[in-house]
């Protein structure tokens, strides 16, 4: 055997081990812990490309050739195939992780069944996974995607699911659902990058377009900064606004509720708090507040909740005013004037706003049921009962899941002392401990009335 | 303690959850069969929810019923519908209604194993009383004593619920109650420490005895004496 077959079938065999330990991982799935149908087909396709990609390497060595030249490069692919397995290798242990019994299951399910109603996202489905970031994620397409096709491509294997976006959630939060909300946002990042990303993008080239020809000498290198900037901000803005109208105000409390916001509602917080601040990747939490508080108010969703004493509602309500003090911490290109890019991105903002109402309209429907059945809703939690069947009038109805995902809101913003007024064992040696002990219980009955939500005809 | 009759029963699952007098059961699936003209007089039609604590072996050689170990004997599963969970022959799981039940002040209840499936000699209560004003899942402590390994399926009808008259009615509480609020899966036992339950009895602390305490003693004892006998040996032979 020639050097460089021997090296060939080293390398090969190496490689082989490496996919085949991964590909045994994936096979481990039995019937518990129990995976999501959207989990299983990404595992699957992970361990039908390992099977593939073993099947190829089988047939490496005596593919490359006795010429050093080529063989340099047919190895060079190898080594391109290995970089890729090792992208695909970081998220598989997270996805492993992220069985039925560690996500917000009903949630992620109600999620979904709303996204698929709207018409060209009808059969977009999520992986999720765990992150060990207290953050909520999604995986540009880019990353997995894209690296498994590129090894399909090299191996002529099969290629990854179409419409399957990748979404990571922290490991520690399964159990909750308010802050779990941010996930409609995440959602949204796979449906802009897969459905509407082209539509923004010439908006933002006609913004843009505008900025050029009023700013004298821009370089092509300024231009193309500026339209990074705008891009990555806006898709932060348009998930924003996908996840409102698709859930309502229920994700602009959890984005509060995540960022720590409520300080914004002491009126002398400090204007060069980092809540003010555009960065180079993501928009001033003020600007994204000010910008929801315009949208619910457009859809009609404000007039539900302006009268609700929490200091999440000051937060929204204060934005307006306080968006005169924003400012842009990241280097602009020269000529441009911050109050002028400023002002581009908000004309970006109302655009968006009528874009994203015109097409995703699930939360703007909800809002006369939402009126009707809060209170009752609120009645039920108070007593510590699941409100997925109420009685209004002598009448039984089932609460859609996105009434009962802003009612339950409403109840952890301003209910929680009426359900604690109503117990009698409340631990009252720590009232952190106690509100802590009735929210965790307030959690579990929201993902449960949104689980016998999936199985009740929806009046 | 007179059976409550079905009619009683859909006038109740009427009333607004303010009145005293409301019972709930949601979500109450294929309501005609389970509670109309098709199904019993006296009961409502109960299913199997999708959370189940298995048993694990302890870490301790025995069960000991106290505040931080009774978590350490179950470890919880979830099985959405559609699938199913293997109760091995002579094994236990706890698992729990689909249904989340509130009762009225007036009422008990009793949950029964539905006959077809006692049929199979599958238990599912070993606790069946249900306290007036009760909220939550039933939790089923369900039993395989058969010689055959049975399926569950999560969602399909496992369970009867009585429901009977107080009599006299009494009143109801002006604030909830209860060891388990509202729970949605079945959750561990809570145990206080023997020793304080015993010693609301008048037990002292000093009379109680821990599992294994002779021995653990007894050991003591034992390598106490071993170490003086190593160290006698020990300053034998430096003399």
């Amino acid at each position: 055997m020639s050097k460089l077959s021997e090296t060939a079938l080293h390398e090969s065999a190496a490689l082989y081990r490496f996919v085949d330990s991964i590909v045994q991982r994936c096979a481990d799935i039995h019937e518990y812990p129990v995976y999501t149908k959207s989990s299983c087909e990404f595992l699957n396709h992970i361990e039908r490309l390992g099977e593939q990609t073993k099947e190829f390497l089988e047939g490496f060595p005596s593919s490359v050739g006795r010429r050093s030249d080529t063989a340099i490069s047919k190895r060079r692919k190898l080594h391109t195939l290995r970089a890729s397995w090792e992208v695909l290798h970081e998220y598989l242990e997270p996805a492993l992780n992220a069985d039925t019994l560690r996500l917000p299951t009903p949630l992620i399910s109600a999620l979904q069944r709303e996204i698929n109603e709207i018409e060209p996202l009808k059969s977009l489905d999520f992986t999720l996974f765990h992150s060990d970031e207290v953050n909520y994620l999604q995986v540009p397409s880019g990353i997995v995607k894209e690296t498994a096709d590129s090894i399909a491509d090299l191996i002529g294997g099969t290629r990854f699911p179409p419409n399957l976006g990748l979404i990571g959630m922290p490991y520690s939060q399964s159990s909750a659902f308010f802050l779990n909300c941010l996930l409609a946002h995440e959602m949204a990042h796979v449906a802009y990058q897969d459905h509407y990303g082209v539509d923004v993008s010439v908006q933002i080239d006609a913004v843009l377009q505008a900025l050029v020809d009023e700013t004298t000498g821009m370089s092509d290198r300024e231009i193309i900064s500026s339209r990074g900037l705008l891009e990555r901000w806006v898709e932060e803005i348009f998930c924003d606004l996908f996840a409102i109208c698709l859930i309502g105000p229920a994700y602009s409390f959890s984005l509060i509720e995540l960022t720590g916001a409520t300080l914004l509602a002491v009126s002398n917080v400090r204007l060069q708090d980092p809540f003010h601040s555009f960065m180079e990747y993501h928009p001033a939490e003020v600007a994204r507040f000010r910008t929801h508080l315009r949208l619910l108010k457009k859809l009609g969703w404000w007039n539900e909740w302006k009268t609700v004493r929490a200091c999440y509602i000051e937060v929204l309500e204060t934005s307006e005013a306080r968006s005169s003090n924003l400012r842009i911490e990241t280097e602009l290109p020269g000529g441009i004037g911050e109050d002028r890019f400023k002002e581009a991105f908000f004309q970006l903002c109302d655009w968006l706003m009528d874009y994203v109402a015109a097409r995703v309209k699930a939360s703007a429907k909800s809002i006369p049921a939402f009126r009707a059945q809060a209170k009752a809703i609120s009645e039920y939690l108070s007593r510590a009962v699941v409100p997925s069947t109420i009685v209004r009038r002598g009448q039984l109805e089932h609460p859609t899941s996105i009434v009962l995902i802003n009612a339950l809101f409403r109840f952890y913003l301003d209910g929680i002392p009426k359900l604690v007024a109503n117990v009698e064992q409340s631990d009252s040696r720590s009232a952190v401990k106690s509100h802590s002990k009735f929210v965790e219980r307030l959690e579990l009955w929201a993902l449960k009335a949104l689980e016998d939500c999936r199985l009740l005809p929806q009046t | 303690m007179p059976v409550v009759h079905r009619s009683e029963i859909e006038r109740r699952l009427a009333l607004s959850v303010r009145n005293p007098e409301s019972l709930v059961i949601t979500p109450l699936l294929r309501r005609d069969d389970v509670l109309g003209q098709r199904s019993d007089a006296d009961a409502v039609d109960l299913r199997l929810g999708t959370f189940f604590l298995l048993p694990q072996v302890p870490p301790q050689p025995f069960f000991f019923p106290s505040r931080s170990l009774a978590k350490s004997t179950h470890f919880r599963v979830h099985v959405p519908l559609g699938s199913y969970l293997v109760v091995p022959a002579h094994q236990t799981v706890l698992g729990a209604t689909l249904e989340f039940v509130k009762l009225p002040y007036d009422l008990s209840g009793q949950i029964l194993t539905k006959s077809s499936i006692a049929r199979t000699f599958m238990v599912i209560e070993t606790a069946p009383w249900i306290h007036p004003e009760y909220r939550g899942v039933l939790t089923l402590e369900i039993a395989n004593v058969s010689n055959t390994p049975l399926l569950l399926y999560p969602g399909r009808l496992i369970g009867q619920l009585i429901l009977l008259r107080l009599s006299p009615r009494g009143r109801p509480r002006q604030r909830l109650a209860g060891t388990y609020l509202a729970p949605v899966y079945p959750e561990a036992p809570l145990f206080k420490d023997p020793q304080e339950d015993l010693a609301e009895i008048g037990v002292p602390a000093v009379e109680f005895k821990f599992p294994f305490e002779e021995w653990v003693e007894l050991y003591k004892e034992k390598r106490r004496k071993e170490n003086e006998r190593k160290t006698k040996t020990k300053s034998r032979a430096r003399a």
